[in-house]
Protein backbone atom coordinates (compact mmCIF):
# COMPACT_ATOMS: atom_id res chain seq x y z
CA UNK A 1 0.00 0.00 0.00
CA UNK A 2 1.43 3.35 -1.19
CA UNK A 3 2.09 5.26 1.99
CA UNK A 4 1.27 8.72 0.25
CA UNK A 5 -2.33 7.80 -0.48
CA UNK A 6 -3.08 7.05 2.37
CA UNK A 7 -1.55 10.28 3.79
CA UNK A 8 -3.61 11.98 1.33
CA UNK A 9 -6.52 9.88 2.14
CA UNK A 10 -6.23 11.26 5.75
CA UNK A 11 -5.60 14.26 4.87
CA UNK A 12 -8.79 14.52 2.86
CA UNK A 13 -10.99 12.86 5.21
CA UNK A 14 -9.79 15.56 7.87
CA UNK A 15 -10.43 18.78 5.87
CA UNK A 16 -13.79 17.28 4.80
CA UNK A 17 -14.55 16.50 8.91
CA UNK A 18 -13.24 19.70 10.11
CA UNK A 19 -15.43 21.69 7.77
CA UNK A 20 -17.87 20.20 10.72
CA UNK A 21 -17.88 22.50 13.35
CA UNK A 22 -19.88 22.70 16.64
CA UNK A 23 -21.02 25.72 15.63
CA UNK A 24 -22.34 25.07 12.25
CA UNK A 25 -24.49 21.99 13.95
CA UNK A 26 -27.93 22.16 15.13
CA UNK A 27 -28.75 23.09 19.05
CA UNK A 28 -28.54 19.74 20.31
CA UNK A 29 -29.82 18.12 22.85
CA UNK A 30 -29.08 14.92 24.62
CA UNK A 31 -32.53 12.73 24.16
CA UNK A 32 -35.14 12.28 26.14
CA UNK A 33 -37.58 9.82 27.32
CA UNK A 34 -40.31 9.61 24.83
CA UNK A 35 -37.49 10.46 21.96
CA UNK A 36 -38.32 8.63 18.66
CA UNK A 37 -35.91 8.93 15.37
CA UNK A 38 -36.76 10.21 12.48
CA UNK A 39 -37.28 7.51 10.68
CA UNK A 40 -39.25 5.90 13.35
CA UNK A 41 -42.43 7.87 13.35
CA UNK A 42 -43.49 6.45 9.96
CA UNK A 43 -42.87 3.06 10.62
CA UNK A 44 -44.48 2.82 13.75
CA UNK A 45 -47.95 3.39 13.35
CA UNK A 46 -50.59 2.61 15.65
CA UNK A 47 -53.34 -0.45 15.82
CA UNK A 48 -55.81 2.77 14.83
CA UNK A 49 -53.06 4.58 12.34
CA UNK A 50 -52.97 1.07 10.72
CA UNK A 51 -56.82 0.51 10.42
CA UNK A 52 -57.51 4.11 8.88
CA UNK A 53 -54.57 4.19 6.60
CA UNK A 54 -56.31 2.17 3.92
CA UNK A 55 -59.63 4.10 4.51
CA UNK A 56 -57.64 7.18 4.39
CA UNK A 57 -56.49 5.91 0.89
CA UNK A 58 -59.88 5.04 -0.34
CA UNK A 59 -61.28 8.33 0.24
CA UNK A 60 -58.49 9.84 -1.10
CA UNK A 61 -58.93 8.50 -4.48
CA UNK A 62 -62.55 9.48 -4.33
CA UNK A 63 -61.93 12.89 -3.85
CA UNK A 64 -59.30 12.87 -6.50
CA UNK A 65 -61.30 11.21 -8.76
CA UNK A 66 -64.36 13.72 -8.03
CA UNK A 67 -62.13 16.83 -8.14
CA UNK A 68 -61.04 15.88 -11.21
CA UNK A 69 -64.64 15.78 -12.86
CA UNK A 70 -65.11 18.90 -11.62
CA UNK A 71 -61.66 20.53 -12.87
CA UNK A 72 -63.08 19.07 -16.48
CA UNK A 73 -66.37 20.90 -16.28
CA UNK A 74 -65.14 23.68 -15.31
CA UNK A 75 -62.49 23.89 -18.12
CA UNK A 76 -64.73 22.66 -20.64
CA UNK A 77 -67.53 25.33 -19.34
CA UNK A 78 -64.62 27.86 -20.40
CA UNK A 79 -64.03 26.78 -23.91
CA UNK A 80 -67.49 27.19 -24.65
CA UNK A 81 -67.52 31.38 -23.44
CA UNK A 82 -66.33 32.97 -26.72
CA UNK A 83 -65.39 35.86 -24.23
CA UNK A 84 -62.12 33.97 -23.14
CA UNK A 85 -60.87 33.49 -26.21
CA UNK A 86 -58.89 36.60 -25.78
CA UNK A 87 -57.51 35.26 -21.95
CA UNK A 88 -53.87 34.75 -22.47
CA UNK A 89 -52.85 31.47 -22.81
CA UNK A 90 -50.75 29.49 -19.41
CA UNK A 91 -47.24 29.95 -20.76
CA UNK A 92 -46.96 33.00 -22.76
CA UNK A 93 -43.42 33.73 -23.13
CA UNK A 94 -43.08 31.62 -26.11
CA UNK A 95 -45.69 32.38 -27.78
CA UNK A 96 -45.56 36.00 -27.75
CA UNK A 97 -41.83 35.53 -29.11
CA UNK A 98 -43.31 33.95 -31.79
CA UNK A 99 -46.34 36.43 -32.23
CA UNK A 100 -45.95 40.11 -32.55
CA UNK A 101 -49.56 40.52 -32.93
CA UNK A 102 -49.93 38.57 -29.46
CA UNK A 103 -47.67 40.42 -27.89
CA UNK A 104 -49.28 43.85 -28.18
CA UNK A 105 -52.18 42.45 -26.98
CA UNK A 106 -50.40 41.11 -23.72
CA UNK A 107 -48.87 44.01 -23.56
CA UNK A 108 -51.92 45.55 -21.35
CA UNK A 109 -51.67 43.15 -18.99
CA UNK A 110 -48.45 41.51 -18.65
CA UNK A 111 -44.83 42.74 -17.74
CA UNK A 112 -43.13 43.97 -20.88
CA UNK A 113 -40.23 41.80 -22.45
CA UNK A 114 -37.06 41.82 -21.67
CA UNK A 115 -35.47 43.75 -24.24
CA UNK A 116 -38.14 46.96 -23.25
CA UNK A 117 -37.03 45.96 -19.53
CA UNK A 118 -33.54 46.40 -20.23
CA UNK A 119 -33.15 49.40 -22.20
CA UNK A 120 -35.36 51.17 -19.85
CA UNK A 121 -32.79 49.56 -16.74
CA UNK A 122 -30.13 51.00 -18.94
CA UNK A 123 -31.08 54.53 -19.28
CA UNK A 124 -32.00 54.60 -15.50
CA UNK A 125 -28.39 53.13 -14.69
CA UNK A 126 -27.18 55.69 -16.50
CA UNK A 127 -29.06 59.06 -15.78
CA UNK A 128 -28.03 57.50 -11.77
CA UNK A 129 -24.28 57.33 -12.75
CA UNK A 130 -24.44 61.02 -14.58
CA UNK A 131 -25.72 62.35 -10.99
CA UNK A 132 -24.20 59.94 -8.44
CA UNK A 133 -21.37 60.02 -5.84
CA UNK A 134 -18.90 57.72 -5.38
CA UNK A 135 -20.03 54.40 -3.31
CA UNK A 136 -19.15 54.69 0.07
CA UNK A 137 -16.91 52.50 1.91
CA UNK A 138 -18.12 49.11 3.56
CA UNK A 139 -18.29 49.25 7.37
CA UNK A 140 -18.96 45.30 8.87
CA UNK A 141 -19.99 45.43 12.12
CA UNK A 142 -20.17 42.69 13.93
CA UNK A 143 -21.20 42.48 18.13
CA UNK A 144 -19.32 45.22 19.04
CA UNK A 145 -16.35 44.22 16.07
CA UNK A 146 -15.74 47.44 13.16
CA UNK A 147 -14.39 47.09 10.02
CA UNK A 148 -13.99 49.63 7.61
CA UNK A 149 -12.91 48.41 4.05
CA UNK A 150 -12.65 50.89 0.83
CA UNK A 151 -15.58 51.52 -1.87
CA UNK A 152 -16.85 48.81 -3.84
CA UNK A 153 -16.53 46.46 -1.64
CA UNK A 154 -19.45 44.41 -0.36
CA UNK A 155 -21.02 41.85 2.11
CA UNK A 156 -21.94 38.40 1.04
CA UNK A 157 -23.42 35.66 2.71
CA UNK A 158 -20.33 33.71 3.87
CA UNK A 159 -19.88 29.92 2.47
CA UNK A 160 -22.67 28.11 4.64
CA UNK A 161 -19.76 25.85 6.12
CA UNK A 162 -17.86 28.53 7.87
CA UNK A 163 -20.82 30.58 9.11
CA UNK A 164 -21.18 28.80 11.96
CA UNK A 165 -24.56 29.73 11.61
CA UNK A 166 -24.78 33.36 12.73
CA UNK A 167 -21.43 34.29 13.68
CA UNK A 168 -19.13 34.95 10.78
CA UNK A 169 -19.31 37.81 8.14
CA UNK A 170 -17.68 38.04 4.82
CA UNK A 171 -16.50 41.02 2.56
CA UNK A 172 -15.55 41.02 -1.32
CA UNK A 173 -14.23 42.99 -3.55
CA UNK A 174 -14.99 41.71 -6.46
CA UNK A 175 -18.52 40.11 -5.82
CA UNK A 176 -17.47 36.39 -5.71
CA UNK A 177 -14.90 35.20 -3.04
CA UNK A 178 -14.43 36.12 0.68
CA UNK A 179 -11.57 38.43 1.25
CA UNK A 180 -11.83 39.10 4.73
CA UNK A 181 -14.15 36.68 7.01
CA UNK A 182 -14.53 38.00 10.64
CA UNK A 183 -15.86 35.80 13.61
CA UNK A 184 -16.49 35.97 17.34
CA UNK A 185 -14.86 32.56 18.96
CA UNK A 186 -16.97 33.48 22.01
CA UNK A 187 -20.29 31.00 21.29
CA UNK A 188 -17.17 28.37 20.42
CA UNK A 189 -13.92 28.83 19.56
CA UNK A 190 -13.44 25.65 17.68
CA UNK A 191 -15.94 27.53 14.54
CA UNK A 192 -14.06 27.42 11.91
CA UNK A 193 -10.27 28.30 13.51
CA UNK A 194 -9.46 26.24 16.68
CA UNK A 195 -9.09 22.60 16.11
CA UNK A 196 -6.97 19.63 15.99
CA UNK A 197 -3.77 19.59 14.69
CA UNK A 198 -3.05 16.77 12.26
CA UNK A 199 0.02 14.38 11.41
CA UNK A 200 0.60 15.93 8.12
CA UNK A 201 1.45 14.04 4.77
CA UNK A 202 2.35 16.06 1.59
CA UNK A 203 -0.59 17.77 1.36
CA UNK A 204 -2.02 16.87 4.74
CA UNK A 205 -1.84 20.68 6.72
CA UNK A 206 -1.26 23.75 5.96
CA UNK A 207 2.23 25.38 7.86
CA UNK A 208 2.69 28.47 9.63
CA UNK A 209 5.46 30.58 8.28
CA UNK A 210 4.96 33.57 9.68
CA UNK A 211 3.96 34.38 13.28
CA UNK A 212 4.05 37.58 15.11
CA UNK A 213 2.05 39.74 17.93
CA UNK A 214 0.02 42.53 16.47
CA UNK A 215 -2.60 45.19 18.08
CA UNK A 216 -5.86 45.99 17.14
CA UNK A 217 -7.69 48.98 18.97
CA UNK A 218 -4.93 48.68 22.05
CA UNK A 219 -5.76 44.44 22.10
CA UNK A 220 -3.48 41.93 21.06
CA UNK A 221 -3.63 39.75 18.38
CA UNK A 222 -2.00 36.89 17.04
CA UNK A 223 -0.65 37.10 13.93
CA UNK A 224 -0.33 33.65 11.92
CA UNK A 225 0.39 33.59 7.69
CA UNK A 226 0.10 29.98 6.51
CA UNK A 227 1.18 27.97 3.46
CA UNK A 228 -0.49 25.59 1.79
CA UNK A 229 2.03 22.63 0.64
CA UNK A 230 0.26 21.67 -2.23
CA UNK A 231 -1.23 24.98 -3.60
CA UNK A 232 0.76 27.66 -2.30
CA UNK A 233 0.32 30.53 0.10
CA UNK A 234 -3.26 29.97 1.43
CA UNK A 235 -3.72 32.84 4.10
CA UNK A 236 -2.87 34.99 6.84
CA UNK A 237 -5.20 35.33 10.05
CA UNK A 238 -5.42 37.61 13.40
CA UNK A 239 -6.81 36.27 16.04
CA UNK A 240 -7.60 38.01 19.26
CA UNK A 241 -7.16 35.42 22.37
CA UNK A 242 -9.43 37.35 25.07
CA UNK A 243 -12.74 36.99 25.86
CA UNK A 244 -14.24 37.84 23.40
CA UNK A 245 -12.11 35.99 20.93
CA UNK A 246 -11.86 37.71 17.35
CA UNK A 247 -10.58 36.29 14.31
CA UNK A 248 -10.07 38.06 10.78
CA UNK A 249 -9.24 35.86 8.14
CA UNK A 250 -7.99 36.51 4.66
CA UNK A 251 -7.15 34.29 1.49
CA UNK A 252 -3.85 35.42 0.41
CA UNK A 253 -3.54 36.64 -3.06
CA UNK A 254 -5.43 39.44 -3.93
CA UNK A 255 -6.34 42.81 -1.74
CA UNK A 256 -3.31 41.49 0.86
CA UNK A 257 -2.84 45.08 1.53
CA UNK A 258 -6.27 45.93 1.90
CA UNK A 259 -7.09 43.90 3.95
CA UNK A 260 -4.08 44.24 6.43
CA UNK A 261 -4.62 47.92 6.50
CA UNK A 262 -8.35 47.21 7.27
CA UNK A 263 -8.04 45.39 10.12
CA UNK A 264 -5.13 47.08 11.58
CA UNK A 265 -7.51 49.75 11.97
CA UNK A 266 -10.47 47.59 13.24
CA UNK A 267 -12.20 48.66 16.15
CA UNK A 268 -12.97 45.67 19.06
CA UNK A 269 -15.14 45.30 21.75
CA UNK A 270 -13.72 45.54 25.55
CA UNK A 271 -11.95 42.56 26.75
CA UNK A 272 -14.62 40.92 29.29
CA UNK A 273 -11.25 38.60 30.46
CA UNK A 274 -8.16 37.28 30.15
CA UNK A 275 -9.22 33.54 29.82
CA UNK A 276 -11.38 32.29 26.21
CA UNK A 277 -15.13 31.26 27.43
CA UNK A 278 -13.88 28.10 25.50
CA UNK A 279 -10.53 26.85 24.03
CA UNK A 280 -9.29 23.87 22.26
CA UNK A 281 -5.98 22.43 22.23
CA UNK A 282 -3.21 20.83 24.39
CA UNK A 283 -2.26 20.59 27.99
CA UNK A 284 1.41 20.55 27.86
CA UNK A 285 1.50 19.94 32.01
CA UNK A 286 -0.40 20.05 35.23
CA UNK A 287 1.21 20.38 38.62
CA UNK A 288 -0.79 20.44 41.73
CA UNK A 289 -0.14 23.02 44.34
CA UNK A 290 -1.83 24.62 47.33
CA UNK A 291 -3.92 27.08 45.18
CA UNK A 292 -4.71 24.72 42.79
CA UNK A 293 -3.53 23.38 40.03
CA UNK A 294 -1.38 24.98 37.70
CA UNK A 295 -1.93 24.30 33.91
CA UNK A 296 0.38 24.98 30.90
CA UNK A 297 -1.83 24.85 27.95
CA UNK A 298 -0.94 25.33 23.78
CA UNK A 299 -4.18 26.29 21.72
CA UNK A 300 -4.41 24.35 18.47
CA UNK A 301 -5.36 26.48 15.38
CA UNK A 302 -7.23 25.98 12.07
CA UNK A 303 -7.83 27.47 8.67
CA UNK A 304 -11.10 27.01 6.90
CA UNK A 305 -8.95 24.67 4.40
CA UNK A 306 -8.25 22.54 7.47
CA UNK A 307 -6.53 22.27 10.53
CA UNK A 308 -2.96 23.15 10.99
CA UNK A 309 -0.32 21.95 13.66
CA UNK A 310 0.91 24.79 15.73
CA UNK A 311 4.78 24.52 16.11
CA UNK A 312 6.42 26.73 18.74
CA UNK A 313 5.54 27.75 22.05
CA UNK A 314 3.26 30.87 20.22
CA UNK A 315 -0.03 30.34 21.43
CA UNK A 316 1.04 29.04 25.21
CA UNK A 317 -0.72 30.00 28.36
CA UNK A 318 -0.97 28.97 32.02
CA UNK A 319 -4.01 29.16 34.63
CA UNK A 320 -4.68 27.48 37.62
CA UNK A 321 -7.57 25.51 37.86
CA UNK A 322 -9.95 25.31 41.69
CA UNK A 323 -8.65 22.22 43.26
CA UNK A 324 -12.42 21.10 43.65
CA UNK A 325 -12.86 21.87 39.58
CA UNK A 326 -14.43 18.93 38.20
CA UNK A 327 -12.65 17.32 35.19
CA UNK A 328 -15.52 16.06 32.81
CA UNK A 329 -13.94 13.75 30.63
CA UNK A 330 -13.84 9.60 30.74
CA UNK A 331 -10.83 9.84 29.07
CA UNK A 332 -12.24 7.10 26.66
CA UNK A 333 -9.59 8.00 23.84
CA UNK A 334 -6.55 8.22 26.10
CA UNK A 335 -4.79 5.15 27.18
CA UNK A 336 -3.30 5.53 30.52
CA UNK A 337 -2.43 2.39 32.78
CA UNK A 338 -4.38 1.97 35.94
CA UNK A 339 -7.44 3.53 34.02
CA UNK A 340 -10.30 1.32 34.57
CA UNK A 341 -12.97 1.28 31.59
CA UNK A 342 -15.84 3.69 32.54
CA UNK A 343 -14.25 5.18 35.51
CA UNK A 344 -14.35 9.16 35.14
CA UNK A 345 -11.10 10.47 34.51
CA UNK A 346 -10.44 12.64 37.31
CA UNK A 347 -7.80 15.29 37.96
CA UNK A 348 -5.22 13.25 39.48
CA UNK A 349 -4.98 10.87 37.24
CA UNK A 350 -3.62 13.91 34.33
CA UNK A 351 -1.38 14.89 37.25
CA UNK A 352 -0.02 11.04 37.64
CA UNK A 353 0.32 11.25 33.50
CA UNK A 354 1.86 14.45 33.56
CA UNK A 355 4.15 13.62 35.97
CA UNK A 356 5.35 11.07 33.78
CA UNK A 357 6.95 13.81 31.12
CA UNK A 358 7.29 13.92 26.69
CA UNK A 359 8.09 10.04 26.52
CA UNK A 360 6.35 8.00 29.12
CA UNK A 361 8.32 4.90 29.88
CA UNK A 362 5.08 2.90 30.10
CA UNK A 363 4.21 3.08 26.86
CA UNK A 364 1.72 5.32 27.22
CA UNK A 365 0.66 8.17 25.10
CA UNK A 366 2.35 11.53 26.39
CA UNK A 367 0.53 13.67 28.24
CA UNK A 368 0.68 16.32 25.69
CA UNK A 369 -0.99 14.29 22.78
CA UNK A 370 -4.39 14.75 23.99
CA UNK A 371 -5.73 17.18 22.56
CA UNK A 372 -8.75 18.93 25.04
CA UNK A 373 -11.59 21.71 24.67
CA UNK A 374 -11.36 23.89 28.02
CA UNK A 375 -14.53 25.79 29.01
CA UNK A 376 -13.66 28.47 31.92
CA UNK A 377 -15.93 31.13 33.14
CA UNK A 378 -15.16 33.96 35.25
CA UNK A 379 -14.07 31.74 38.35
CA UNK A 380 -12.83 28.70 36.98
CA UNK A 381 -11.29 26.45 34.03
CA UNK A 382 -12.36 22.64 33.21
CA UNK A 383 -11.50 20.46 30.58
CA UNK A 384 -14.75 19.57 29.06
CA UNK A 385 -13.75 16.74 26.85
CA UNK A 386 -10.68 14.63 25.28
CA UNK A 387 -10.56 14.78 21.48
CA UNK A 388 -8.57 12.99 19.68
CA UNK A 389 -5.20 11.88 20.55
CA UNK A 390 -2.29 12.95 18.52
CA UNK A 391 0.45 10.36 18.76
CA UNK A 392 3.89 11.71 19.19
CA UNK A 393 2.98 14.59 21.13
CA UNK A 394 2.56 18.45 20.34
CA UNK B 1 -13.13 2.50 42.57
CA UNK B 2 -15.68 4.96 41.43
CA UNK B 3 -17.14 3.20 37.92
CA UNK B 4 -19.25 5.21 36.15
CA UNK B 5 -22.75 3.59 34.46
CA UNK B 6 -23.08 5.16 31.12
CA UNK B 7 -24.28 8.36 31.39
CA UNK B 8 -25.69 9.25 27.68
CA UNK B 9 -26.08 13.23 28.20
CA UNK B 10 -21.95 13.39 28.71
CA UNK B 11 -21.66 10.75 26.12
CA UNK B 12 -23.59 13.31 23.77
CA UNK B 13 -21.74 16.49 25.09
CA UNK B 14 -18.44 14.98 24.77
CA UNK B 15 -18.82 12.77 21.28
CA UNK B 16 -21.60 14.29 19.06
CA UNK B 17 -19.40 16.82 16.60
CA UNK B 18 -16.76 13.85 16.60
CA UNK B 19 -19.44 11.55 15.36
CA UNK B 20 -21.20 13.80 13.35
CA UNK B 21 -17.93 14.52 11.51
CA UNK B 22 -17.63 10.59 10.56
CA UNK B 23 -21.52 10.42 9.32
CA UNK B 24 -20.50 13.49 7.09
CA UNK B 25 -18.27 11.00 5.86
CA UNK B 26 -20.18 8.63 5.48
CA UNK B 27 -23.49 10.69 4.05
CA UNK B 28 -21.65 13.55 2.27
CA UNK B 29 -24.25 15.72 3.87
CA UNK B 30 -24.45 17.44 7.30
CA UNK B 31 -28.24 17.59 7.92
CA UNK B 32 -28.30 13.85 6.76
CA UNK B 33 -25.08 13.43 9.16
CA UNK B 34 -26.75 15.12 12.26
CA UNK B 35 -30.07 12.76 11.94
CA UNK B 36 -28.16 9.41 11.86
CA UNK B 37 -26.30 10.57 15.03
CA UNK B 38 -29.10 11.93 16.53
CA UNK B 39 -30.90 8.86 15.81
CA UNK B 40 -28.46 6.48 17.28
CA UNK B 41 -28.17 8.52 20.66
CA UNK B 42 -31.60 7.98 21.31
CA UNK B 43 -30.96 4.14 20.51
CA UNK B 44 -28.22 4.44 23.21
CA UNK B 45 -30.62 6.32 25.32
CA UNK B 46 -33.20 3.40 24.81
CA UNK B 47 -30.69 0.86 25.47
CA UNK B 48 -28.61 2.36 28.48
CA UNK B 49 -29.58 -0.73 30.99
CA UNK B 50 -28.38 -2.87 28.42
CA UNK B 51 -24.96 -0.87 27.72
CA UNK B 52 -23.32 -0.07 30.95
CA UNK B 53 -19.93 0.89 29.89
CA UNK B 54 -18.81 3.93 28.35
CA UNK B 55 -16.60 2.04 26.19
CA UNK B 56 -18.71 -0.29 24.83
CA UNK B 57 -21.69 2.82 24.54
CA UNK B 58 -19.37 4.41 22.10
CA UNK B 59 -18.95 1.41 20.14
CA UNK B 60 -22.70 0.89 20.04
CA UNK B 61 -22.72 4.56 18.69
CA UNK B 62 -20.38 3.78 16.11
CA UNK B 63 -21.95 0.86 14.64
CA UNK B 64 -25.57 2.70 15.28
CA UNK B 65 -24.56 5.67 12.80
CA UNK B 66 -22.49 3.29 10.35
CA UNK B 67 -26.30 1.96 10.36
CA UNK B 68 -27.79 4.57 10.04
CA UNK B 69 -26.02 5.54 7.28
CA UNK B 70 -25.67 2.72 5.16
CA UNK B 71 -30.03 3.15 5.27
CA UNK B 72 -29.83 6.76 4.85
CA UNK B 73 -27.66 5.97 1.54
CA UNK B 74 -30.31 3.36 0.62
CA UNK B 75 -33.12 5.71 1.32
CA UNK B 76 -31.17 8.32 -1.10
CA UNK B 77 -30.33 5.71 -4.06
CA UNK B 78 -34.35 5.10 -4.05
CA UNK B 79 -34.77 8.58 -4.45
CA UNK B 80 -32.71 9.21 -6.94
CA UNK B 81 -33.68 6.01 -8.72
CA UNK B 82 -37.14 7.73 -9.11
CA UNK B 83 -35.73 11.06 -9.81
CA UNK B 84 -33.49 10.05 -12.66
CA UNK B 85 -36.37 8.61 -14.67
CA UNK B 86 -37.73 12.42 -14.85
CA UNK B 87 -34.55 13.95 -15.08
CA UNK B 88 -31.07 12.42 -14.96
CA UNK B 89 -28.81 13.85 -12.39
CA UNK B 90 -25.20 14.34 -12.20
CA UNK B 91 -23.20 13.10 -9.43
CA UNK B 92 -21.54 16.33 -7.88
CA UNK B 93 -19.61 16.66 -5.24
CA UNK B 94 -21.48 18.08 -2.22
CA UNK B 95 -21.11 22.08 -1.72
CA UNK B 96 -19.24 21.87 1.44
CA UNK B 97 -16.28 20.28 -0.81
CA UNK B 98 -16.05 23.73 -3.04
CA UNK B 99 -14.54 25.02 0.01
CA UNK B 100 -11.96 22.48 0.18
CA UNK B 101 -8.04 22.15 -1.72
CA UNK B 102 -8.11 20.28 -4.99
CA UNK B 103 -5.91 17.74 -3.53
CA UNK B 104 -8.36 17.23 -1.46
CA UNK B 105 -11.05 16.98 -3.50
CA UNK B 106 -10.06 14.88 -5.75
CA UNK B 107 -9.38 12.28 -3.57
CA UNK B 108 -13.18 12.30 -1.59
CA UNK B 109 -14.34 12.03 -5.21
CA UNK B 110 -11.88 8.91 -5.89
CA UNK B 111 -13.48 7.95 -2.31
CA UNK B 112 -16.72 8.36 -3.57
CA UNK B 113 -16.33 5.69 -6.93
CA UNK B 114 -15.49 2.97 -3.76
CA UNK B 115 -18.37 0.36 -3.02
CA UNK B 116 -19.82 1.44 0.32
CA UNK B 117 -18.43 -0.91 2.25
CA UNK B 118 -14.96 -0.06 1.37
CA UNK B 119 -15.44 3.42 1.65
CA UNK B 120 -16.72 3.01 5.49
CA UNK B 121 -13.94 0.74 6.07
CA UNK B 122 -11.02 3.90 4.82
CA UNK B 123 -13.35 6.23 6.96
CA UNK B 124 -13.33 4.24 10.20
CA UNK B 125 -9.47 3.16 9.43
CA UNK B 126 -7.80 6.49 8.16
CA UNK B 127 -10.17 9.33 9.73
CA UNK B 128 -11.69 7.43 13.08
CA UNK B 129 -8.34 5.81 13.42
CA UNK B 130 -9.88 2.73 14.25
CA UNK B 131 -8.31 -0.38 15.04
CA UNK B 132 -9.53 -3.89 13.01
CA UNK B 133 -11.03 -5.38 15.54
CA UNK B 134 -12.97 -1.91 16.07
CA UNK B 135 -13.73 -1.25 12.45
CA UNK B 136 -15.02 -4.92 12.28
CA UNK B 137 -17.32 -4.36 15.39
CA UNK B 138 -18.73 -1.56 14.55
CA UNK B 139 -19.27 -2.56 10.73
CA UNK B 140 -20.33 -6.52 11.77
CA UNK B 141 -17.79 -8.23 9.43
CA UNK B 142 -14.60 -9.79 10.13
CA UNK B 143 -11.37 -8.74 11.05
CA UNK B 144 -10.04 -10.45 7.67
CA UNK B 145 -12.86 -8.89 5.66
CA UNK B 146 -11.70 -5.32 7.09
CA UNK B 147 -8.27 -6.19 5.39
CA UNK B 148 -9.65 -6.82 2.45
CA UNK B 149 -11.71 -4.48 2.09
CA UNK B 150 -9.07 -1.65 2.77
CA UNK B 151 -6.66 -3.21 0.59
CA UNK B 152 -9.34 -3.38 -1.99
CA UNK B 153 -9.94 -0.18 -1.47
CA UNK B 154 -6.46 1.57 -1.14
CA UNK B 155 -5.58 -0.01 -4.34
CA UNK B 156 -8.44 1.26 -6.03
CA UNK B 157 -7.90 4.94 -4.94
CA UNK B 158 -4.54 4.71 -5.94
CA UNK B 159 -5.22 3.26 -9.35
CA UNK B 160 -7.60 6.37 -9.41
CA UNK B 161 -5.52 9.01 -8.01
CA UNK B 162 -2.63 8.03 -10.34
CA UNK B 163 -4.95 8.17 -13.57
CA UNK B 164 -6.31 11.68 -12.73
CA UNK B 165 -2.27 12.83 -12.75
Amino acid sequence: MNRRTEDRLRAALQAKASQVTPAELRPGQPPQDGDVPAGESRRRLTHHQRLAAPLLAAATVVAVVAGGAAIANISTSHRANPADSTTPAPTPTDSATNSPTATATRHQTHPAPNKTRARSSTSVASSTTAVSTPPPPLTLILSGVSVTLPPGWTQIAAPPSLTGATNTLCATSDGTRCDLYIARGDDDASAMYIDSPVVGGPCGANSLTDYSRRTIDGQVAEFRRFHASCVGPAGEQWFVPTDPQIVFWHPLGANDAVVEQAVAAASLPAVLGHTPARDRGYIQSITQRSDGYHVTFRRAVELPSGPIPEPGAASVHSFVVPIKNNFQSTCSEWKIPGYVRGQVCNMSLWVTQSAKGAHPTDGTLPFSSVEVVLWSDSRSVAVLQTRDTFPGGV
Amino acid sequence: MDVARVNVSALYAAHRVRLVRMAVLLVDDLGSAEDVVQDAFIGLHRNQEKVRDPEAALGYLRTAVVNGARSMLRRRQTVRKHLRRVQPMAEAAPDSELLLAEEHREVLAAVRTLPPGQQEVLVLRYWSDLSEADIAQALGISRGAVKSQASRGMDKLEKILEGTR
